[in-house]
């Protein structure tokens, strides 16, 4: 059995961010999911249309990252399971068709749900193995994090 | 050996489809997670990793704290200030800061996105200034 080795440099003990950077494939840009030629979306990607209300929603895979979700009359409603610890979960409102978007996850640290009133907007949520938290996209209108 | 440009018909260079060929990806995406219990003050903070992606963070009594080395260029940070104990606020010293000195977060289930630059951090997402988008109820 390989006996275990702590690499050690010049720079000190471990790798160096450059050593670091040289064992990652980088993709450049960072790309989520791409399209193919004829426009449909990669499988990191799903499309769909909200659910009728909160007791008909429809279920945001968790096996994609990216959901674009188009809403109209009687559908605006989704929901979100729980995903695994650290897990991203991004929801595009990409259509609106004169109704809100509702988004409930199963277990949410920062309140029920998340409502969009506006097509073109998006929220970025991650699973901290206990509850989903926004991590990007939410905003309250009020300063969160503030900078001093 | 010749440097070789590929093409196909989709024009000159890789497409996104080949460059996801060449990485490594998981679908859905799922980051590296710390939890990390702040320090008592600034000069006991707790440091976060800069090999883990996310940090969890608890604030407490005594326990406020937490700083932030430099990273590699291209390096995104989140911080998520999940549990706020009693009237404890979380703050967060980077190392270099090109928007401040701090950021200070004074309600749990917050998060920020830091990405560094090569010689700041950059907040990139999280940090709240603007008019509300999306509305938790």
């Amino acid at each position: 059995m390989a006996t275990k080795q702590t690499l050690t440099s010049g720079y000190g003990t471990g790798l160096t961010p450059k050593q670091k950077k040289a064992l990652g494939f980088v993709l450049d840009p960072s790309i989520s999911d791409s399209r193919d030629s004829g426009g449909t979306a990669g499988d990191d990607i799903e499309s769909l249309l909200g659910g009728a209300d909160a007791d008909n929603a429809t279920a945001l895979s968790l096996n994609t990252t990216t959901s674009l979700v188009a809403t109209a009359s009687s559908q605006t409603h989704v929901s979100l399971a729980d995903g695994v610890l650290g897990q991203v979960k991004r929801i595009v409102h990409s259509n609106m068709v004169g109704a809100n978007l509702v988004i409930t996850p199963l277990n949410f640290a920062a309140g029920t749900n998340i409502t969009s009133d506006t097509q073109k907007r998006s929220v970025t949520l991650m699973f901290d193995g206990d509850n989903w938290q926004v991590i990007a996209g939410e905003i309250t209108g009020t300063a969160e994090f503030v900078i001093a | 050996m010749a440097e070789v440009t590929l093409t196909s018909g989709y024009g000159t260079g890789l497409t996104n489809k080949q460059k996801l060929s060449r990485s490594w990806v998981l679908k859905p995406t799922v980051y590296s997670v710390e939890n990390v219990v702040a320090g008592n003050g600034t000069g006991n903070a707790t440091a976060l990793s800069t090999t883990t992606t996310v940090s969890l963070i608890v604030t407490k009594a005594s326990a406020t704290h937490v700083s932030l080395a430099d990273g590699i260029e291209g390096q995104l940070k989140i911080i998520i200030h999940k549990t706020r104990g009693g009237s404890n606020d979380l703050v967060i010293t980077p190392t270099n800061f090109s928007a401040g000195a701090t950021l200070t977060s004074n309600l749990a289930a917050r998060a920020v996105q830091l990405l560094f630059d090569g010689a700041n951090w950059q907040v990139v997402a999280g940090e709240i200034t603007g008019t509300a988008e999306m509305v938790i109820a």
